[in-house]
């Protein structure tokens, strides 16, 4: 890829909480890049860091966070140097985010009309209140919203669920973003209106050449639009490469775990559902050597001791001592 | 089986009014749950399931009072829910707690997990302060969580932990029914199991009984003892869960579990795509609601109602042609 086809560009990201308890280092140290028109899925169980990933991105996190990286772009632009103003400017117009949580977007003191012709204002000043109901329709349209005439005189609150999610998609996408961050999008949609979602988001990716960077733990959803994977654990991206390198070949232990954990893989009924061992750690306390070593089927003497480096195999990279003979040191 | 109802549901009806004009005025109704007669046991798990909008939340939210029910009546202990006032609805809610999918919905911003949960001993059950701390540590740990997480801010977690601290502060009263409306859709699937193990576990433990609310079929059918479908503010059918499973009757759910992608151990059925939209609540189909996307539809589906009835033993179906 050419260097210019870059959107956002993120190197060695550090995001730390002072809180009570002493500093929980939520993001370790990680490393990505979304180019344009790509999506890039970021993989990994609860708590590992994927939403203050996102967050430290958009600037949208409290004053107790200290978030520092030695590169973080979008379009060239360092986003560290930009003012709360310039970064509220910067979200909604350059990047939209779906976030994991709808009522954290919607604002329920407003009728989802006024909301969403908010946003189409942004992106076309000046334009007809005619123009923007006709787009509005169309979009709740689009997300699969029946009867959006009715749905746009309402507030927030007497929608069930999942229309919520997809008005809140529908914000998002509303301005033509050049980046969206969706943060579990279709987790409280059905079967049928989840490809319906999925679907649009690859028409805007193709009209309009829109960067996705995907956060999700479904892995059916990965592969119907990720172009590749970053999977996340412990604060650390621990296996990178294409889609179907990552799923067909899982170069790390915790990623092959992760996919045979896809439910379909039926228990007994009633019967324990099979898990991951053990539980992600606490950012305060992270293990000695390998983060992953207290679950890891694999683990040996050195994995206890020694951080895996990372190492580049064809095109994934992947940090476990297990692969340390077969591909090249990263430096 | 014995027959030990906790909750009996009669009749239910909740309507939203529509305003509209300049005036304000009621310019019709929404019909969210119409009709909708069930029952809970004791120690039981019920699923409900059906599409986005038919009216799930809404029956759960009207057992635990958040919805005005229009008509109908919802028995517990002998008393209807619906006619409690004052001292006697706050003791209901002791007893019956509702987990959101949207855990902010319950949690205030303004406080930490610990004045949360405390608050809801001390004022609820009468806990001195510092009972109440010890027991929200204990608490933190039932749901898989550190108690060193007490004195954080519900901002300051995970998606995943943040809805296992709803969890918890449900837990609090030690309730006997708990309604967990998408309480696990938006958790990556090893935390969805732990959360669908600890429940189990409860239910175990306390006997707790459980009205579960998804739209994912394959987590209603692994968790439930048996099953509502809805379809558009009616009860379309209603079974034990692995008879529902094996022998889908309603048209509507015959399509519902086709659209399960892939479960190992059963062959892939043919799948059913069910044509046009879900018609507006505020407009329902006469005759059979299902008629305008049904495949099998005829002419008195069009103009009667079809009444619900025993197929099989413990198993309703409300349709014509079954
Ligand atoms: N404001 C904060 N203060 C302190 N700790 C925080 C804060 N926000 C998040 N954390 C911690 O950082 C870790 C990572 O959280 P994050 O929200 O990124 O997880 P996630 O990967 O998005 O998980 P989920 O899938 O559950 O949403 C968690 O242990 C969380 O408790
Ligand atoms: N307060 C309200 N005012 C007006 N209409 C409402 C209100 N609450 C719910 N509705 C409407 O009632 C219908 C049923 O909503 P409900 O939330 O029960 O659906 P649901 O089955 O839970 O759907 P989902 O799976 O999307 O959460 C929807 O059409 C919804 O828009
Ligand atoms: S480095 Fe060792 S502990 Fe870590 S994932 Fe690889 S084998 Fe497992
Ligand atoms: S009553 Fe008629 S329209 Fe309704 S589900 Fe049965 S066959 Fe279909
Ligand atoms: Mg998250
Ligand atoms: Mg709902």
């Amino acid at each position: 890829m050419e260097k210019q086809d870059v959107l956002l560009n993120v190197q060695n990201l550090r995001t730390w909480f002072n809180t009570p308890e002493g500093v929980v280092k939520s993001v370790n140290g990680v490393s990505f890049h979304v180019d344009r028109g790509e999506t890039l899925a970021l993989v990994g169980e609860s708590g590992c860091g994927k939403t203050v990933t996102t967050l430290s991105l958009m600037k949208l996190l409290g004053k107790n966070s200290v978030v520092t990286a030695d590169e973080l772009t979008l379009n060239g632009r360092d986003i560290r140097a930009l003012s709360k103003e310039e970064a509220r400017k910067i979200r909604g117009k350059e990047i939209s985010m779906i976030f994991q949580e709808p009522m954290t977007s919607l604002n329920p003191v407003y009728r989802i009309q006024r909301q969403l012709g908010e946003m189409l204002r942004i992106h076309n000043p000046g334009i007809s209140r005619t123009e923007v109901h006709r787009r509005s329709v169309d979009i709740l349209r689009k997300v699969g919203v029946p009867n959006p005439d009715e749905r746009l005189k309402v507030f927030p609150h007497q929608l069930s669920g999942g229309l919520r999610q997809r008005v809140m998609i529908a914000i998002a996408l509303a301005s033509n973003p050049a980046m969206v961050i969706a943060d579990e999008p279709t987790t409280a949609l059905d079967v049928t209106i989840q490809a319906q979602v999925i679907d649009l988001l690859k028409e805007l990716q193709r009209d309009f050449n829109t960067s996705i960077l995907l956060i999700t733990h479904d892995f059916g959803v990965v592969s119907q639009l990720a172009n590749r994977v970053a999977v996340m654990y412990a604060g650390k991206i621990v296996e990178e490469g294409p889609l179907k390198d990552v799923i067909e070949r899982p170069l790390h232990p915790y990623t092959e775990l992760l996919i045979l954990s896809i439910p379909g893989i039926k228990v007994k009924k009633g019967g324990r559902l099979r898990t991951i061992e053990g539980q992600v750690p606490n950012p305060l306390y992270f293990p000695e050597g390998c983060r992953f070593h207290p679950r890891c089927p694999s683990a040996c003497d050195r994995c206890h001791r020694e951080e895996p480096p990372q190492i580049t195999i064809g095109g994934q990279t992947v940090s476990c001592w297990l692969r340390a003979e077969e591909g090249q040191y990263d430096t | 089986m014995t027959h030990d109802p906790l909750i009996d549901i009669q009749d239910l009806q909740v309507h939203f009014p529509i305003k509209g004009g300049l005036l304000r005025r009621t310019a019709g109704v929404v019909k969210a749950v119409d009709h909708v007669s069930f029952q809970i046991d004791k120690n039981e798990t019920v699923g409900l399931v059906g599409e986005s909008g038919c009216g799930k939340s809404t029956v759960g939210r009207a057992i635990v009072r958040l919805n005005e029910a229009t008509g109908g009546k919802i028995l517990y202990q002998d008393q209807d829910i619906l006619s409690l006032r004052g001292e006697a609805l706050r003791k209901l809610r002791h007893n019956l707690q509702i987990v959101f999918q949207d855990p902010y919905s319950s949690l205030n911003p303004r406080y930490t997990v610990k004045r949360l949960i405390a608050e809801v001993l001390t004022v609820q059950k009468g806990y001195s302060t510092s009972e109440a701390y010890k027991r929200v540590g204990e608490l933190l740990e039932r749901v898989g969580l550190n108690p060193i997480y007490a004195e954080r801010y519900p901002h300051e977690f995970s998606g995943g932990q943040r809805q296992r601290v709803a969890i918890a502060k449900a837990l609090a009263l030690e309730p006997e029914f708990i309604v967990c409306d998408e309480a696990v859709s938006a958790l990556d699937v090893s935390i969805q199991s732990q959360i669908i193990n600890l429940l189990t576990d409860l239910k175990e433990k306390y006997g707790i009984a459980y009205l579960f609310i998804s739209h994912a079929l394959n987590v209603i059918e692994h968790i439930s003892d048996r099953v509502v479908v809805m379809y558009l503010g009616s009860v379309m059918e209603l079974s034990e869960t692995e008879e529902l499973f094996l022998h889908p009757l309603h048209p509507y759910t015959r399509a519902l579990i086709s659209a399960i992608p892939m479960l190992s151990g059963r062959e892939q059925r043919e799948r059913i795509v069910l044509k046009g939209d879900v018609p507006s609540a505020a407009n329902v189909p006469p005759g059979c609601r299902f008629h305008t996307r049904c495949p099998y539809a005829c002419d008195r589906c069009r103009t009667e109602q079809p009444a619900m009835r025993q197929a099989a033993p413990g198993h309703y179906v409300a349709c014509h042609q079954v």
